[in-house]
């Protein structure tokens, strides 16, 4: 017992702190160290040494050193070891340093605990480390992998929206997967609305044959692929041709997981097939009704020739007025052969350039006189100029407005516009990239059954029993040949609109002709060349009644050696020949005027005449030495208003 | 010992002890530290003394924006240079050397320019950094705390040094307590029983005083 002991009040505080202060410092050795330092400053201690951990110390202790273990249970940390210098002195305190030994062990033991704990710590975060950077690995593979996936669906998905065909996908059961871009504007429906609903109801297909052109994955199994050909109605009810495809798609296992239906909108060039054998099929029928139509002017000028002359020779009242009743036929005789003419390929127009709004608001206000349907103009301000033939185009309207007038019946309303149009390459299918006024006439009458749209412009063809079917297709012919388009579009129902495009043009607008005085006289040799006798003897006698000396060729050559037989005197008084262009076996009139023109010099004034209404030379006989043409049947007052024109 | 007649109140109890007090802290972690430097940097502006301030983790600004939040009048101690801040090595370790006679010459210029600038007292608050180990003069650490002691006697100005006990070894901290009075033990000013006067440790240490 420490009471038999006298202590020091100094030492017993000195051992309460160290006891106290053991638990700030921050290691073990720190520990043993102060309480090593602070134990040596105690009554009877000469020094203090210490040992970290169990072996204890080498050397047998003196008789005088005391040992401490600092042990906690069956665990030594360490040892202090006291050399005394008074034992007797420091006996008292024997039991507080034991006491203060087994304090550091508890802080040693502490210790111990937080640095295990504070390796499992670590070893912990190793681990998690080490787990985190393998699961950042597998994260960086598995988004590698994910990148390389996405980026084989944006590569795929980029082509399929940028493919113009339509794509969709389909389940087993026909429930749409997707569709693309193309798809979408094809079908009037949106992917998002689409998808999950049947392929039936937003690919509304109808094939050549009538059938749906659907299928289920499983009825495939036997025909992978079906190509053919239909009709696509779009979700407004449009209508599209369009090829279609329809194949099974596989997954890695070969399993059938669905439809693929790919398609592609070939109305275009269904469109423009239509077009180039309507144009084809066209120049062939023109081929003949011009072939005809030239025999049959031959004919009627001999005919109603003679008819005029009978006219102005006979003296019986009642003679002369059956002979102009007789006349009145030959314009309308006239009229059918000038339409296929123009219809055929000899129609070649007479262009002039200038503004088309007074040709077009006159014909159609003509066509419509005495109708009870309205006409309303939009017309541009601005609107180009063109080139073109007056009374071709006037033609056109006129067919094009009496056709509406007769779609819609009673009465009604017609709407002609008239735009300047700028066309890019891919905006038609046979129109070069140009500027064209483009003229539109929209009737709101019935529209045009789809079952003849597409012989509408074909030769002949009518829906009326009055009609001769020439209208449209010589509008059609017409258009063609001023290097123009006219396009129908039509909707049951609803109407019809016939669009025209005629290319602008930069060309100044000629100013119109002086009108020529109604009878010529003259005088001076006019030389008539033509094959056919009654033609030339016709020719011979209007010329004779207009003053002139007329002398009769059949063929090319015979003109020619008869200047040459000629003085210069009486070369000099040849003013003028009407010189037909087709002479069957022999040389027409372009074949010999050059040789005319270097006998007789510019002076002379060379007629072109045909009942072909041959293109080129007709149209622009300047060029091809002539002064001028004159279509054939012909009448006196047309001959005499060309010579009052270039022999007055 | 203090000699001093001028009580003042540390920071950690009501109890005041005399001007001039030699007090250490041993603490192992920053808040201990910073909470007993403010504590004890408070106490003595609150009651118009003049106090500094040795850390190298408190500026100026940290220090003042504390005792705003304390209540303290910041323009007040700033025209009264009531608070100066200074990291350690600037104080201590000036020019690359520790130097005890510049330090102690520095604290009782501080002690007596307090005095002159009309502070009832004076108090100081320093930590003592590893950097010490190391540095020229660095061994005569324990000799300069000793002849601290010696001088509060004579100029009073209260004194903390704050240790690290994770930056000294054990036996060097029994070492520290030896030459302070006074520390701080679990919050509050005790006295230090293993403390020896001034006199007899700079002659154990064979410093002539």
């Amino acid at each position: 017992m420490n009471t038999s002991y006298n202590l020091d009040n100094e030492a017993l505080t000195k051992i309460l702190l160290l006891q106290n202060m053991i638990g700030q410092l921050p290691s073990e050795r720190a520990v043993f160290e102060f309480v090593a330092r602070g134990v040596s400053y105690l009554p009877g201690v000469a020094a203090v040494d210490f040992l970290l951990g169990n072996t204890g110390f080498e050397n047998s202790p003196t008789p005088a050193a005391l040992t401490y273990p600092v042990q906690m249970n069956n665990e030594i940390f360490g040892y202090v070891q006291l050399q005394l210098n008074d034992t007797a002195l420091f006996e008292g305190y024997r039991a507080y340093i034991g006491n203060l030994c087994f304090m550091m062990a508890a802080v040693v033991q502490r210790f111990r605990r937080a640095e295990a704990e504070r390796d499992r710590q670590l070893e912990l975060e190793r681990r998690v480390e080490q787990r985190t950077e393998e699961l950042a690995l597998q994260i960086v593979e598995t988004q590698s992998a994910m990148n390389r996936l996405e980026e084989q669906k944006e590569r795929l998905a980029v082509t399929l929206r940028s493919i113009e065909d339509g794509v969709i996908t389909t389940d087993n059961k026909g429930r749409i997967l997707s569709l693309n871009r193309a798809a979408e504007k094809f079908t009037g429906w949106r992917a998002t609305d689409a998808i999950g609903l049947p392929l039936s109801r937003v690919y509304r297909l109808q094939l050549e044959d009538g059938n749906t052109g659907f299928t289920t994955a499983e009825a495939m199994t036997d025909s992978p692929e079906l190509l053919s050909q239909g009709k696509l109605t779009d979700q407004d009810g449009h209508e599209l041709i369009v090829s279609h495809l329809m194949s099974p798609i596989h997954d890695h296992n070969s399993q059938q997981v669905g439809l693929v239906v790919v398609f592609r909108d070939i109305t275009r060039q269904m469109t423009m097939r239509d077009r180039l054998e309507r144009i084809a099929r066209l120049d062939s029928v023109g081929v003949l009704a011009g072939g005809i139509a030239h025999d049959f002017n031959n004919l009627l000028s001999g005919l109603f020739g003679y008819l005029e002359m009978a006219q102005n020779t006979s003296d019986i009242d009642e003679i002369r007025s059956l002979l102009n009743k007789t006349s009145s036929v030959y314009e309308r005789a006239k009229n059918l052969t000038g339409q296929l003419l123009t219809f055929s390929r000899g129609g070649a127009p007479v262009l002039k350039t200038g503004n088309l709004e007074k040709v077009v608001r006159d014909a159609a206000s003509f066509a419509l006189s005495g109708a009870n349907v309205s006409c309303e103009f939009d017309i541009a301000k601005d609107l180009w100029h063109v080139a073109f033939d007056e009374h071709q185009i006037a033609q056109v309207i006129d067919n094009i407005v009496i056709n509406a007038k007769q779609a819609m019946a009673q009465s009604g309303r017609i709407q002609v516009t008239m735009r300047n149009t700028t066309m890019v390459a891919r905006n038609h299918d046979t129109l070069p990239a140009d500027e064209y006024v483009q003229i539109s006439i929209q009737d709101f009458g019935q529209g045009i059954p789809d079952s003849i749209r597409s012989r509408i412009f074909d030769p002949f063809f009518t829906t009326r029993k009055e009609g001769s079917g020439l209208g449209l297709s010589t509008s059609h012919s017409i258009i063609q040949k001023h290097g123009g388009a006219i396009e129908v579009e039509s909707r049951p129902s609803e109407g019809t609109t016939f669009h025209i495009f005629l290319r602008a043009s930069n060309a100044t607008p000629k100013s119109a002709s002086v009108a020529p005085a109604r009878f010529h006289v003259g005088s001076g040799t006019v030389l008539v060349l033509d094959d056919e006798a009654f033609l030339r003897d016709i020719s011979s006698a209007m010329l004779k009644s207009m003053g002139y000396h007329a002398v009769c060729f059949s063929d090319g050559p015979e003109v020619l050696e008869y200047l040459h037989s000629l003085s210069d005197a009486d070369r000099g008084k040849v003013v003028a020949g009407l010189f037909d262009l087709t002479i069957p076996g022999g040389s027409g009139g372009a074949e010999i005027v050059d040789a005319l023109r270097q006998m007789l010099g510019d002076r002379f004034v060379a007629i072109a005449a045909s009942g072909y209404s041959a293109g080129d030379v007709m149209s622009n006989p300047m060029e091809f030495g002539f002064t001028t043409s004159l279509p054939k049947p012909f009448r006196k007052k047309n001959l005499s208003d060309l010579l009052n024109k270039y022999l007055s | 010992m203090c000699s001093s007649h001028t009580m003042v109140n540390l920071g950690f109890a009501e109890a005041e002890l005399p001007a001039g007090t030699h007090i250490c802290q041993i603490y192992s972690d920053d808040r201990e530290r910073d909470e007993s430097l403010l504590r004890f940097l408070f106490a003595g502006l609150h009651d118009g003394e003049r106090g500094a301030c040795f850390s190298n983790d408190f500026s100026a600004d940290v220090i003042e924006a504390y005792c705003d939040r304390e209540g303290l009048d910041i323009m007040r101690l700033r025209e009264r240079q009531a608070l100066s801040v200074s990291d350690v090595s600037s104080v201590y370790f000036k020019d690359g050397v520790f130097n005890p006679d510049v330090m102690l010459g520095l604290l009782e210029a501080y002690h007596d320019k307090a005095k002159s600038d009309g502070f009832r007292a004076a108090r100081v608050v320093g930590e003592m950094t590893a950097e010490v180990n190391d540095i020229q003069g660095g061994k005569r650490l324990l000799e300069y705390e000793s002849r601290v002691s010696l001088l509060l006697r004579k100029k009073p100005v209260t004194a903390m040094c704050q240790y690290n006990a994770h930056a000294f070894d054990g036996a060097m901290i029994m070492e520290v307590l030896r030459v302070h009075p006074m520390m701080i033990v679990s919050g509050a000013v005790v006295r230090n029983p293993f403390f020896i006067q001034p006199e007899e440790y700079l002659k154990r240490c064979e410093y002539v005083v």
